[in-house]
């Protein structure tokens, strides 16, 4: 499966590399821009991304200016700054960028909103395969080395978030949150039975690990 | 209760009073004039009518008199104040000087013999042909009578009653007009006083309102009143004090709103750094890493906190800067200034391959020494910054002026105000890869106002820039 491609145009450099080593983790490719302008420039030799995240504030040409460039090329974009003032953000969403994200954030709220822009936009492909499994979102299935293996709605969903973000621990309030709800008022105990089961079911015993003080993750 | 009002009570209490006193005495003073003028014009009257009866009567025997006088005063019959009374007895005289008892020769008044014995009289100072003429006082049913006595020859005796009731009441009438006079005073004063005051007290009133106005805000507000007395003394001092409220809250305001600005930036520059740090540890936590990135996240984590150190220091510099209240000056030749600065620099432009250029005679500058190798130093690191490698820098020094003279890339005109504010950066990625806060300038500025010197940049896009330093 070809890898989705993130364009990164972040004039800190720290920042830019961080997001950059997270994705790849989660399986995307990333090219980082510090300068508006030079983005601006390479895109038209090259522009085959799936996304985009963009600062505003930026040296050559600002992320408000390279908006309608990204649309040009039919490029989702999320903006990610510092600005958090109503304004910019009024400006930025109306100018057609996908989601506003203001720093300081969290990477794992940024990579859910990337996959959540990937799904709306059909960028996403409908399965997910790792190790001998393949998830298929359109029939709602898993299969383990080609054979069916029936799992519970929320078995099915937890596996999902795991799977999309491979090799990223998450913790258990988040998992809750992310796969029961915000309104869920379990305790976070309900997701280790569920992990439990997932790790039975598929034989994960080695793959899910669990991270002391941060969560599970799914290893490959 | 007004102070117009209060002023006002007074003054009418105290022309009343005045007012008062004032009548009296003159009342006192008219009654007695009044009185003695009617008892000289009633003794006059009186003792006219005694001659006339003397003078019709004669010098002629007594026993002959008692027709002669009743043919008097027959004649003068309607003259109803004149009685004449003769005393009983034989006609001898012995018997005469004997008898007490009284008979009317004519009387046509209500008055008895009895009735006007009875009071007392004194003598005037009036005499007919040996008699004294006496005096007394009489009120009857409302009216007052002068009553003058004449004996004569032994036998008769004439009364004259004069009516004086027209004296009272024309002390009636002074002292109704007396009243009247002084309610009018009062009032008439009142009326002037308060107009006078009104206008006196407008000032106050001005001062008043203003003052309201300045406590609700509006600072700007001034009292238009001029004179000399004490109002117009506190109108300027009013306005004067209006003055510093209003520069004093005009800086509190700046260095407010300044205060703000600054907080807004530092926070925006807390940011950065600490969202680089807080989300490495979180991937190196969280997420399964290559060795190689494991030690690119420590690196930028490490990296990035020093920038907060960085960041901490200037701003622990800035704060003390603004606390200190002294500084030590001394006189340093720029010779001296120039050498500490370049060789605190000497690394920064080995690194660009620059050169710095010192051109001085000996000029002498009254500073602080630290502080102004600082100053320098700021100066010369953004000169390296703003160059090309392997540019120059000149540093020269003129009578009470310093110039560090650069020909790298230049301050825009529109940039040149901002670039002493805390955390402003001509080009933000590019001094950041430098290192730079964007504090070293707002701390030179804090250090040059300090030393009451003045920074003027002078600055071509492209060509380099000038930042002279002016001394007083």
């Amino acid at each position: 499966m070809q890898k989705r491609r993130v364009l990164i145009v972040e004039d800190e450099e720290a920042i830019a590399k961080m997001i950059s080593m997270n994705l790849k983790v989660a399986d995307y490719d990333t090219v980082i821009f510090q300068d508006g302008q030079e983005a601006n420039e390479a895109l038209r030799e090259e522009h085959d991304y799936d996304i985009a995240i963009l600062d505003i504030m930026l040296p050559g040409m600002d992320g408000l200016s390279l908006l309608p460039v990204m649309q040009s090329f039919g490029i989702p974009v999320i903006f990610l700054t510092a600005k958090d003032d109503i304004d910019s953000k009024i400006q930025g969403l109306k100018g057609g960028a996908e989601d506003y994200m203001v720093k300081p954030f969290e990477m794992l709220e940024l990579m859910v909103r990337i996959d959540k822009i990937l799904e709306r936009t059909g960028e996403r492909s409908s399965c997910i395969n790792f190790l001998d499994i393949e998830i298929n979102f359109d029939e709602h299935s898993v299969r383990k080395g080609g054979v069916e293996v029936s799992l519970k709605p929320t078995e099915f969903e937890l596996l999902a978030v795991l799977a999309k973000n491979k090799n990223i621990a998450i913790s258990r309030e988040e998992l809750l949150r992310m796969v029961w709800g915000v309104d869920f008022a379990g305790e976070t105990r309900t997701v280790d039975v569920h992990i439990s089961q997932l790790r039975k079911k598929l034989s994960l015993n080695e793959h899910i690990k669990t991270i002391s003080k941060m969560g599970y993750r799914l290893e490959d | 209760m007004k102070l117009r009002s209060k002023i006002l009570l007074i003054s009418c209490i105290t022309v009343f009073f005045t007012s008062i006193l004032c009548n009296t005495v003159i009342l006192f003073l008219m009654s007695d004039s009044f009185r003695k003028e009617a008892e000289s014009v009633a003794l006059k009257e009186a003792a006219n009518s005694f001659r006339e009866i003397k003078s019709e009567t004669g010098r002629v025997d007594w026993l002959d008199v008692d027709e002669r006088i009743m043919a008097y005063f027959f004649k003068k019959e309607g003259d109803d104040y004149l009685i004449c009374y003769k005393k009983e007895g034989e006609d001898t005289a012995e018997s005469f000087e004997d008898s007490e008892a009284y008979e009317p020769v004519y009387n046509n008044t209500v008055f008895q013999i009895d009735d006007l014995e009875g009071l007392s009289y004194v003598e005037v100072n009036e005499r007919l042909d040996g008699s004294n003429i006496e005096k007394a006082d009489l009120e009857y049913q409302g009216k007052y009578f002068l009553v003058y006595r004449l004996e004569t020859y032994s036998v008769y005796r004439i009364y004259k009653l004069e009516d004086i009731t027209y004296v009272w009441n024309r002390m009636e009438v002074l002292s109704v007009s007396l009243i009247l006079l002084t309610v009018i005073a009062t009032a008439l004063a009142s009326a002037l006083l308060s107009g006078i005051l009104k206008r006196i007290l407008k000032p106050l009133q001005e001062l008043n309102t203003g003052a309201k106005q300045i406590a609700c805000g509006q600072y700007d507000r001034r009292i238009s009143f001029r004179g000399n007395d004490e109002i117009g003394q506190l109108s300027e001092n009013f306005n004067k004090m209006a003055e510093a409220v209003e520069q004093r809250t005009r800086n509190l305001e700046e260095s407010e709103r300044r205060k703000t600005l600054f907080m807004g930036d530092l926070t925006h520059e807390l940011k950065t750094p600490l969202t680089a740090i807080s989300g490495y540890s979180k991937t190196l936590l969280a997420v399964k890493l290559s060795e190689e990135d494991e030690q690119e996240a420590l690196s930028y984590i490490y990296s990035e906190s020093c920038r907060l150190e960085r960041l901490s220091r200037k701003m622990m510099d800035l704060l003390l800067l603004e606390e200190e209240t002294g500084i030590e000056l001394e006189k340093i030749g720029a010779g001296a200034l120039f050498r500490s600065a370049g060789e605190s620099c000497f690394q920064m432009l080995k690194d660009k391959d620059m050169t710095l250029e010192c051109q001085e005679n000996g000029e002498v500058f009254l500073v602080d020494r630290d502080l102004m190798t600082d100053v320098l130093i700021n100066l010369i690191d953004n000169a390296i910054k703003a160059s090309e490698p392997g540019g120059r820098i000149l540093l020269s020094a003129r009578e009470k002026q310093i110039t560090v003279r650069d020909f790298g890339i230049g301050i825009p005109e529109e940039e040149r105000e901002k670039i002493l504010e805390p955390f402003y950066m001509v080009d933000k990625s590019r001094s950041r890869k430098n290192g730079g806060a964007g504090l070293g300038l707002a701390i030179t500025a804090m250090i040059l106002k300090k030393h009451n010197c003045t920074l003027s940049i002078e600055s071509r896009v492209g060509e380099g820039s000038s930042m002279i330093l002016q001394f007083v």
